[in-house]
């Protein structure tokens, strides 16, 4: 294959005729790729950063020990060759390969790793995602600065390419975890000369199929192909530009102009525009596509304040929510309709049980009208006000205002609407200024601990001041646990805890909508195939091509 | 004391304001303008019994519907009645025009008289300060308030009219200045009348010609920076609407259901139009030597 992909190469710059789908095509001389990536990157360190916009590039930057196949996110070899777990499925060993090379020529060693893990351990650094490593024996107690040596951590380089790692309980998704970018390794002798600077344009080193050439504050960020990526015969795409393009009408507008060869989604009034005109032309390659996603889109309520803090409250509001409504009228992009926390997607192994009816039923308003009066609230007027928080976003509005209609129609509950620009909003969310808040999360991996383990007592992600002990006591359970059946058992135990104590209102699983050129297609085992995604939109630009379809 | 009142009525004349009257309505335009006002007026007012719907109510089931006998002006996306939400826009983007003026219409007239009477240092301290004012991005300033005091659709009113005040300032102050030089301020002056009395009594009546002038086109100006804000959602919150939040929505939606862009933008189209109409009318009217060239 590797031979195969040279030749591929080499001869870029020769016009290849390929007769794969329905139209013939000749790959693109010019293999620059423009992508929509909604904001402008908070930073580049893969330690630190949280949100998806940032993860999009971090991904092609970087590589870790596990690199994920991008259709099935299932973890193929990255830097590490290999990799073995001891019986007790507590300490894994990770063979690394000898020709993994830092953008500067540098080598990647296992003591790479043993400094960046250590690093986004370190409370110095303060990242908000290092719980991602606390399955890492004593990162935890590490983080909280309960222990002092770093040599304590269960991380340990035998080797040049040897890396040991030990962990807290048997994790069983610990290897899909190396491929999420917390765990990417830093060049320590960048960051240790530059400091904090060393994300900076010029000084940033990666070790990913890609480097950073350019980095224009909200205009663009570009990166060109990494000459010293171990795979980079296998890369046909030179050049990416990510640009920071908040605005969705905006977005679209660039991509029909031409500027963009994908969005990172479609304003919600424009899907049925789109729908009906791929309607139209069911034979052209399509522009735009809809994936399921593994992501809910759901409503914290505060339960520090009242009305919020009574569960009959909480439970009357959720079961007079019409979610099917919601998906196939608001949003209207093939969504699904939550009845559980965790996301329903096809190919995704756990299936939570949806036990929140999704439509709304006469039954289900007399059963809400009487919750709201053991509670209280006979009077829905004597209820203190909700107010619903969301950020900035069309999207979010219309959902916001079909769901207070809702409330008001079925309860006569009041409820006021308040958006705030995503900064603040994360903010009030974290302080606890809000009733309802909207919030959206996706998979960091494909299993269902990322979504489970976010309610336990004062985890990071709560902010709903929500707290059950048997909860907490079932999501331990499950780390500590090798068996999957068993492990997805505590899981539905904790999630109907979840959905009868409804610190959440969960609305429906997202999907990925995009708007793509004719002209992007992606590499599956080393064929040009039609453009693919996975379920939770990790895009490696690695397996992407740019063609010319013959007109 | 009993007079024979027909005998004096022959003999009044016609005042300055009766013959501006008499000019204004010989401009047609400015009639119509004048006109369609006073129905778009009484139409935002009476909006709650005119309009059929609630204006709040949506109809996820019937979505979005191109106009037709039930929802005249169509619906928007949730199912929510265009024309009642159209009504509706225009309470609060008119009311918002004629309050922010008001607001910029006080300030403005009284910072402009004193500046223009007093003269000298006074003067020059406060036009120094207008010009900082003026250096001030408007944008920023709003937000910043919005900010500060939390979103509420009185602080906006206050802030449009606290912006719109600084070009009044100006006019009424070069006003004063020329009229203050008039032997009848000197007259008053050496009678002994009071500072205040003067610019009260004597100078902000002769102002008010050139003020009403520019009242009538700081009415839309305003109404276009409320709609500016409510484009950037820094205006009035769902589910209540002005003709600035539904235009921002109908621009996403320009594609799919184009009606809800052309009728907000229609309506708020028509009333800046007939307002600068009137405007227009209004200074050919109360200032006939400008209107000959």
């Amino acid at each position: 294959m590797g031979n195969f992909f040279k030749i591929f190469s080499v001869s870029l710059s020769f016009l290849l005729l390929w007769e794969a789908d329905a139209r013939s095509y000749t790959v693109a001389k010019q293999q620059l790729i423009k992508v929509g990536n909604a904001t402008e990157p908070k930073d580049l360190d893969p330690a630190t950063v949280t949100g998806t916009p940032e993860s999009h590039i971090l991904d092609n930057l970087f590589e870790g020990l596990m690199a994920y196949q991008p259709r099935t996110l299932d973890p193929i070899p990255g830097v590490a060759e290999s990799w073995s777990v001891s019986a007790d499925g507590k300490v894994y060993t990770f063979k690394l390969r000898k020709n993994a090379r830092w953008s500067d020529g540098v080598e990647v060693t296992a003591q790479d790793f043993v400094y960046s893990w250590i690093r986004a351990l370190s409370p110095k650094t303060a990242s908000e995602y290092a719980y991602q490593l606390f399955y890492v024996k004593n990162g935890e107690a590490f983080n909280a600065g309960k222990i002092k040596d770093p040599t304590q951590v269960g991380i340990k380089a035998l080797d040049k390419y040897t890396l040991q790692v030990s962990l807290e309980n048997p994790t069983p998704f610990f290897v899909r975890l190396t491929s999420f970018h917390t765990y990417y390794p830093v060049p320590p002798h960048v960051v240790e000369k530059e400091g904090k600077e060393w994300t900076k344009e010029g000084k940033l080193v990666s070790n990913g199929p890609f480097k950073l050439k350019e980095w224009k504050l909200n205009r663009h960020i570009h990166l060109a192909r990494n000459e010293h990526y171990w795979d980079k015969e296998a890369v046909m795409m030179n050049e990416v530009i990510f640009y920071p393009v908040e605005n969705t009408d905006t977005e679209e507008k660039m991509f029909v102009a031409g500027d963009l060869h994908m969005t990172s989604t479609v304003p919600t009034l424009k899907v049925p525009f789109y729908q009906s005109k791929m309607k139209q032309n069911p034979n052209q390659y399509q522009i735009y596509k809809n994936v399921p996603n593994l992501a809910v889109y759901f409503y914290r309520f505060n339960v520090r304040k009242k009305p919020m803090d009574d569960p009959r409250v909480r439970r009357a509001l959720a079961l007079t929510v019409d979610r099917k409504l919601i998906v196939e009228r608001v949003t209207r992009g093939g969504q699904l309709p939550a009845g559980s926390f965790t996301p329903t997607v096809a190919g995704y192994f756990y299936q939570g049980q949806h036990t929140l009816p999704v439509s709304v039923t006469p039954e289900a308003i007399a059963e809400a009208k009487k919750l709201l009066k053991d509670a209280g609230y006979e009077d829905p007027k004597t209820m203190p006000k909700i107010e619903l928080l969301y950020n900035t976003n069309e999207a979010h509005k219309q959902i916001a205002i079909a769901i207070q209609q809702m409330w008001n129609k079925n309860l006569g509950v009041e409820v006021e609407l308040f958006n705030q620009e995503w900064k603040v909003y994360l903010d009030s969310e974290n302080k606890g200024n809000f009733n309802v808040s909207r919030a959206g999360w996706v998979g960091d991996y494909p299993d269902p601990n990322t979504f489970l383990d976010m309610f336990v007592t004062n985890g990071g992600n709560n902010k709903t001041g929500w707290s059950n002990k048997d909860y907490d006591k079932m999501i331990d359970m499950a780390a500590e646990t090798l068996d999957q059946a068993k492990r997805f058992d505590y899981f539905q135990k904790a999630e109907d805890l979840l959905l009868t104590e409804l610190p959440i209102l969960p609305i429906y699983f997202y999907t990925q909508q995009k708007l793509i050129s004719e002209d992007v297609r992606m590499l599956e085992e080393g064929k040009i195939t039609e453009w693919y995604d996975n379920i939770t939109d990790r895009l490696l630009y690695k397996y992407y091509v740019l063609v010319d379809v013959k007109k | 004391m009993i007079m024979k009142a027909a005998v004096v009525e022959a003999e009044k004349g016609r005042s300055l304001w009766q013959d501006a009257f008499q000019r204004l309505l010989k401009n047609k335009m400015a009639v119509i303008g004048f006109c369609y006002l006073i129905v778009q007026a009484s139409l935002a007012v009476l909006a709650p019994w005119i309009a059929s719907f609630p204006f709040e109510e949506t109809d996820l089931l019937l979505g979005a519907v191109a106009p037709d006998s039930v929802h005249y002006f169509g619906t928007d996306a949730l199912g929510r009645d265009m024309f009642t939400r159209v009504l509706h826009g225009a309470r609060i983007s008119l009311m918002v025009g004629i309050l922010a003026t008001a607001v910029s219409l006080a300030i403005g007239v009284l910072y402009g008289s004193i500046s223009g009477y007093m003269g000298g240092r006074v003067d020059n301290i406060m036009m120094r300060l207008l010009e900082i004012l003026y250096a001030l991005p408007f944008t920023f300033f709003v937000i910043i308030l919005m900010v500060l005091f939390g979103r509420n659709i009185y602080l906006l009113f206050i802030a449009l009219g606290a912006i719109q005040w600084l070009t009044m300032a100006r006019i009424v102050r070069g006003q004063v200045v020329s009229l203050k030089k008039m032997e009848y301020v000197d007259a008053a002056r050496s009678m002994g009348v009071g500072h205040v009395r003067i610019i009260a009594s004597h100078l902000i009546p002769n102002v008010l010609g050139t003020v009403i002038v520019y009242v009538t086109l700081t009415v839309p100006n305003v109404i276009l920076e409320e709609a500016f804000l409510s484009f950037l959602g820094l205006g009035v919150q769902e589910p209540m609407a002005s003709w600035g939040t539904l235009i921002s929505d109908g621009v996403g939606a320009m594609q799919t259901y184009p009606w809800m862009l052309i009728i907000p933008c229609a309506s708020l189209m028509l009333t800046l139009l007939a307002l600068n109409f009137l405007g227009d009318g209004l200074r050919d009217a109360l200032d006939p030597q400008a209107s000959k060239d």
